[in-house]
């Protein structure tokens, strides 16, 4: 019967191959040069293909062999830990960290078992202000603690 | 009497007073962060790496060793009083020391767990000062065929040593070197696979890589399975074993630093191997095994001395041939290169000052984790109870401030951001991401060794079997891949892992 018996396998066969794909074809035009004389395309042409050998494997592995199911939970829990990342990446440059740390602390917050806001609000202050003390004024990283106008 | 001298220069470096600040810093900080529940040692390594840049190579490398041994006894700690491995290595922990908290008795297998790692340590500590010159004085032989083969022993190790299976171990380790080439190409000053950004001319920087892997995907694993934790009520009773404790863990101890220590030199070896290796062993031993999984010391303090033994000498291939043996030592190297210490054999004749430094402060952080933690054992329980609710969001703050004041960029954050999602959508996938990690940090070593010896033998690659150093070394990966690949060990691979 064929069909898909390992849902993990399937996925990470297809992830391997798009990264292998990504990473050969940016690499594609690079000189391969010789045994004698590698050239900067060399090692990454020939493991970019045996990555995609390796994703080939496990795909067509996952219509036979059967596997563990593949489940994903929470899914938009994960996206707001990683938006609260985004949201850090986006403000550090012109808003401080102040501001940065209290965006990061409130979106996170979404992630949370409980979510009330007056508690995501005092947790986000909080550490906005410590953060704030720790790293700028006692650790004297080179960040700015404040928007700049 | 040279090697005396040679200690005492190490402890003379590590006892000033900046570098003992450094190792007490990291130490506490190590177990402060290793006890939060959901942070294992590379979490908390790859979360702190960022404070290094701050401090000279020494101070830095003190302090992160400090950090990865405090975090592998915070680890410890959280097996014992919440049944939750901080890190694989710390697993078998669970199993007869979680038994005793339940008796009242989580005191005790705290202190044997400390007194033993302790005793661990010191040996190791001893063994690395005896046969680290000695290897590297062997390795300063090694011409690049040499390291080329002694790079696929530590990768093929690596993949034979991974929990799951060995055909993604092998793959996550091709996806790992390939990584590890983005950026200019060394000999050609080529720029390779950057997609056209300028900010990946210098490579994926190590500590985006790091702290995404590493911490990112651990908090998105948590926030999708939230486990259930349950710190244990009641009393923790007195640390100090009895005397009838002592006696019944001190061959056990023996045992386990000896196992450890023979371990932690294999390449992908380290903790986890030795602490599953003593157990084993401990529970045939036993004239009563039966008692193990319910609660017996000797459980305890043997894989306990083990993986503490087996984190130390798994310093002696980092410090003496550069190559890093487990995910850990695989941090400590990327941290060593971006501190411009090339790691090899000839840091030991270069920099004398840093080589006998880290191994003195290595026993005295092994000191200092048990003067601090001991008597602290009571605010680490309190520590236990923080909600993962109020501390995830603590990490992401800690990650993102850290990882964008190594370069100010905010390229490195969102690099963090991929690392993470990858990371995460690799774990799902059954993959696991330590040998991704060391592919990472070998690969470009691997290339520029490979291209050397082409060169010098003229694109003819018997090269690597004519030297009977490389020869050999190839013949050990290829006997690891055999070995495993047979039916029998494989079937008792799979059993320990699941055990």
């Amino acid at each position: 019967m064929i069909g898909i018996r390992d849902q993990q396998g399937l996925a990470g066969g297809l992830l391997l191959l798009a990264i292998a794909g990504g990473l050969g074809w940016a690499a594609s035009s690079l000189a391969f040069g010789s045994v004698m004389a590698m050239g900067p395309g060399f090692l990454p042409q020939i493991l970019a293909a045996v990555l995609g050998g390796f994703g080939a494997v496990m795909m067509m592995g996952s219509l036979t062999v059967a596997g563990p199911p593949l489940v994903f939970r929470r899914l938009p829990r994960l996206l707001a830990v990683l938006a609260a990342l985004l949201c850090f990446a986006q403000l550090i440059e012109d808003w401080g960290l102040f501001l940065s740390a209290l965006a990061v602390v409130l979106v996170s917050c979404a992630a949370a078992d409980e979510r009330r806001l007056a508690r995501s609000l005092g947790l986000a202050g909080v550490l906005a202000t410590i953060a704030t003390i720790l790293f700028v004024e006692l650790l004297s990283l080179p960040l700015s603690a404040w928007p700049r106008f | 009497m040279e090697l005396l001298g040679q200690i005492g220069l190490g402890f003379g470096v590590a006892l000033s007073f900046d570098n003992l600040v450094y190792c007490f810093v990291g130490a506490l900080l190590g177990t402060l962060v290793g006890v939060l529940p959901g942070l294992g040692p590379l979490a908390t390594i790859a979360m702190l790496l960022p404070l290094a840049y701050a401090l000279s190579p020494v101070g830095a490398l003190i302090m992160l060793a400090g950090i990865y041994y405090g975090a592998q006894y915070g680890g410890s700690t959280t097996a014992i009083l919440v049944n939750l491995p901080g890190e694989s290595s710390s697993f078998v922990t669970t199993l007869d020391g979680y038994q005793m908290a339940r008796q009242g008795r989580a005191g005790a297998a705290l202190g044997i767990a400390a007194l033993g790692s302790f005793f661990a340590g010191t040996v190791a500590t001893l063994l690395i000062c005896l046969f680290a010159p000695m290897l590297a004085k062997v390795a300063l032989q090694f011409n690049s065929a040499d390291y080329f083969s002694l790079m696929v022993v530590g990768l093929v190790a690596a993949v034979v040593l991974a929990s799951g299976s060995l055909f993604r171990a092998l793959a996550m380790i091709v996806l790992g070197v390939l990584l590890g080439l983005i950026g200019t190409d060394v000999s050609s000053g080529m720029l390779r696979m950057t997609f056209g950004m300028m900010d990946l001319a210098d490579g994926i920087s190590f500590v985006p890589l790091a702290m995404g892997m590493f911490g990112v995907a651990e908090i998105l694993r948590n926030i999708e399975e939230p486990q259930k934790q349950s710190v244990i009520e009641g009393k923790i009773g007195s640390w100090l074993p009895t005397r009838a404790d002592l006696k019944d863990s001190a061959p056990a101890v023996l045992r386990g630093t000896l196992l450890g220590s023979i371990l932690g030199l294999l390449p992908g070896g380290g903790a986890l191997l030795s602490s599953f290796a003593s157990y084993m062993v401990e529970k045939k031993l036993s004239r009563e095994p039966e008692t193990f999984g319910r609660g017996n010391i000797r459980g305890v303090a043997g894989p306990e001395s083990a993986n503490n033994a087996g984190a130390q000498t798994s310093f002696i291939p980092l410090l003496t041939l550069g190559i890093p043996s487990n995910p850990v030592t695989a941090i400590m190297i990327g941290a060593m290169i971006m501190m411009g210490v090339q790691p090899g054999p000839l840091v030991m004749t270069r920099q004398p000052d840093l080589f006998w430094g880290i191994i003195a402060s290595m026993w005295i952080g092994n000191l200092m984790l048990l003067v601090i933690n001991l008597p602290l054992i009571g605010i680490w329980v309190r520590l236990l109870r923080v909600r993962y609710s109020v501390l995830f969001p603590i990490i992401l703050l800690v990650c993102a401030v850290g990882v964008y004041s190594v370069g100010n960029s905010t390229f490195d954050v969102g690099l963090m951001i991929v690392f993470g999602l990858l990371g995460y959508l690799l774990t799902k996938f059954g993959f696991e991401p330590a040998p991704l990690v060391l592919g990472f940090i070998l690969g470009p070593l691997m290339e520029v060794n490979l291209r050397r010896a082409l060169i010098g033998s003229g694109g003819d690659f018997s090269i690597f079997i004519d030297r009977p150093i490389s020869c050999g070394l190839l013949l050990v990966s290829a006997a690891l891949l055999a070995v495993t690949c047979l039916p029998r060990i494989r079937s008792a691979r799979e059993r320990v892992f699941v055990e």
